[in-house]
């Protein structure tokens, strides 16, 4: 099982393959894409500290990265792009063609059409942001030629079973670490802002007041029979909760990496893009080792999760919690 | 779009006691859910509303949701009891392994692509910062990928005629040319965001505020409906069950309309869920 994990620097590159990774992905940004579409972003991560800074960087990455036979993925992710962006976008995809990446993630059906329209023969991997939440979906990308599909994030582990019982020749890939997204990814219309500033916040981050709401006349402050009473609080609990589900509060399926490996899941991805090199490595090499235990077939599905638990208050100096569980069926069973 | 039309008005209901919003002055209905397959109809309920809509020679359109491949199965009963009975209805899906059904097994219904699939961003902080972005920025949010005559012709290739849209607070500018796609406006509640870490699940009980994750369901999203308030926000957020909303009444003028090939308007009573 190959272990995808991020880079935003070139100096990245060596580091995280040592620590484990098989793949890699990033991102690129482009002064010509910022200076005319300004918050409209090309990959979903409009910072900075998110992206290589030039092509020239990604093709060093690149080199490098191939020395080692590892795989460089580029994110061209955003959901949708309008047909004013194509000429730019397809400069940039043949930049990154002449850089050597291995493949493209994509999100947007209509530049998977796009690539295929301009003979673009790079490999694409379907972004979560195409939400694939059945066998049929990724039997409707397959006939567009794409190679890999991540799955959403929101989906349990026998969902993730179900359909990669039911599909065949392509590979698949699901989420194991960080950043599980409170929202749908590839449903969600926020903006995507990621910003320190309390304003400009990601949406799904912000603390929002809870009240309840009546359909009729908006803002309902009638209601104050027991039923209705303790709402707004447990309500407002739990938005402040979900605001930290998207912060990297080391949101963790590794637990669930048995049973990935038993249904012969070909690569786990690690979210990261901007976190410090320090953590990308810890978080590689955390994965790894746990791939590396299961290598001894052995090891009971009980014993390893009791491990990884142990292991991963360990690592992180947390406990396992479920609002921080990618899969936590695993936990609550 | 057919120009010098009346604009259709559809009833969007999903429950069939919701029926008592017809008033006599809707062209269809519109039935089912968008955001979760739990909320899937029965076939006893469909065929009630299927049979409304023929009692008042009403078209029919059947709304769908994003799905597993356990929704799937629930769904495909439902296209087979709609196929038979209303052959020609219309099926909004949400879901690209929806449509990849539609196409290969359901050939007499018309597939219509639902506005989740449509990624145009929504968070209604944008139109707070519309005034200050460059002209190309303010086009892209107001666009989305529909501008592709490629992207047209792979739709309409695969039966897609219709797309569902949300009346966006930043405003609308699909740029359709003279594509014969027509599109639909959701009034006046528009989609944000959907989640499967249902924050409806279990908000009843004190101490389970930490057991987000997608756990069986007691449908308490048919109970309560709640507001997120922040300043940076222009209007609240509506949050029912696993989607968040916001409410848009103010139906563009008829160039906009004309200019997005809007000819129908698809009529929310209540928050769609």
């Amino acid at each position: 099982m190959n272990i995808l994990a991020p880079i935003d620097k070139v100096d990245d590159v060596e580091e995280v393959i040592k620590a484990g990774a098989n793949e890699l992905y990033c991102g690129v940004i482009w002064d010509k894409w910022l200076s005319k579409y300004t918050i409209a972003a090309i990959n979903r991560r409009p910072a900075s500290i998110c992206n290589l800074q030039s092509f020239n960087a990604l093709k060093e990455a690149v080199n490098i990265a191939h020395s080692y036979n590892a795989l460089v993925n580029l994110a061209i992710n955003e959901h949708f792009y309008t047909q004013d962006q194509y000429p730019m976008l397809l400069d940039y995809v043949n930049k990154a063609i002449d850089a050597g990446v291995d493949s493209f993630i994509v999100a947007d059906l209509n530049l998977i059409l796009t690539l295929k329209d301009a003979n673009i023969n790079t490999s694409i991997n379907v972004s979560t942001g195409i939400s694939i939440f059945n066998s049929e979906t990724v039997k409707f990308l397959q006939k567009l030629g794409i190679k890999k599909v991540i799955f959403e994030r929101h989906l349990t582990i026998d969902e993730i079973r179900d359909i990669v019982k039911n599909v065949s020749g392509v590979e698949t890939c699901v989420f194991i670490f960080n950043s599980r997204c409170p929202n749908v990814d590839g449903l969600c219309t926020f903006d995507h802002v990621q910003s320190s500033e309390s304003s400009f916040k990601n949406s799904c981050m912000l603390p929002y007041s809870v009240n309840l709401y009546s359909e009729k006349s908006g803002p309902n402050k009638s209601k104050s029979n027991i039923e209705y009473s303790n709402k707004p609080e447990i309500a407002f609990k739990r938005q402040q909760l979900w605001t930290r589900l998207h912060m990297d509060d080391v949101p963790c399926g590794a637990c669930a990496l048995y049973d990935f490996v038993e249904m012969g899941i070909d690569c786990v991805k690690i979210v990261g893009r901007g976190n410090q090199i320090k953590r990308k490595v810890n978080d590689v090499k955390f994965i790894r080792m746990l791939l590396t235990l299961l290598n001894d077939k052995t090891i009971s599905r009980k014993q390893f999760i009791e491990q990884t638990r142990a292991f991963y208050k360990y690592v992180y100096r947390l406990p396992c919690r479920t609002a921080m569980c990618y899969y936590p069926e695993v936990r609550v069973a | 779009m057919d120009e010098g039309k009346a604009i259709d008005r559809a009833l969007y209901i999903t429950k069939v006691n919701n029926l008592k919003h017809y008033d006599g002055n809707f062209s269809r209905i519109y039935f089912g859910c968008e955001f979760c397959q739990r909320l899937l109809p029965s076939v006893k309920k469909l065929e009630q509303v299927l049979d409304f809509a023929s009692e008042k020679s009403l078209g029919f359109t059947f709304i769908t949701p994003y799905v597993t491949n356990e929704g799937l199965k629930k769904l495909r009963a439902l296209l087979k009891v709609i196929e038979n009975n209303k052959p020609g209805s219309e099926v909004v899906f949400n879901d690209w392994g929806v449509l990849n059904i539609l196409n290969e097994k359901h050939q007499r219904l018309e597939p219509v692509m639902g506005r989740l699939l449509i990624k145009m961003k929504r968070g209604p902080r944008l139109k707070e910062v519309m005034n200050s972005l460059p002209q190309s920025t303010l086009n892209y949010f107001r666009g989305c990928s529909l501008d592709s005559p490629l992207y047209q012709k792979y739709l309409i290739d695969h039966k897609i005629k219709r797309i569902e849209l949300d009346n966006l607070l930043q405003g609308l500018d699909l740029n359709l040319g003279d594509s014969i796609i027509n599109t639909s406006l959701y009034i006046p509640y528009a989609f944000i965001t959907t989640t499967r870490l249902c924050l409806a699940n279990s908000c009843d009980i004190a101490g389970k505020e930490d057991e987000i994750g997608i756990f069986p369901c007691k449908k308490e999203c048919q109970k309560y409906t709640f507001q997120n308030i922040h300043s940076v926000m222009p209007v609240p957020l509506i949050i029912k069950g696993n989607t968040m909303f916001f409410k848009n009444e103010n139906i563009p003028d008829k160039e906009v309309l004309e200019k997005n090939h809007i000819n129908r308007l698809v009529i929310e009573p209540d928050v769609p869920v």
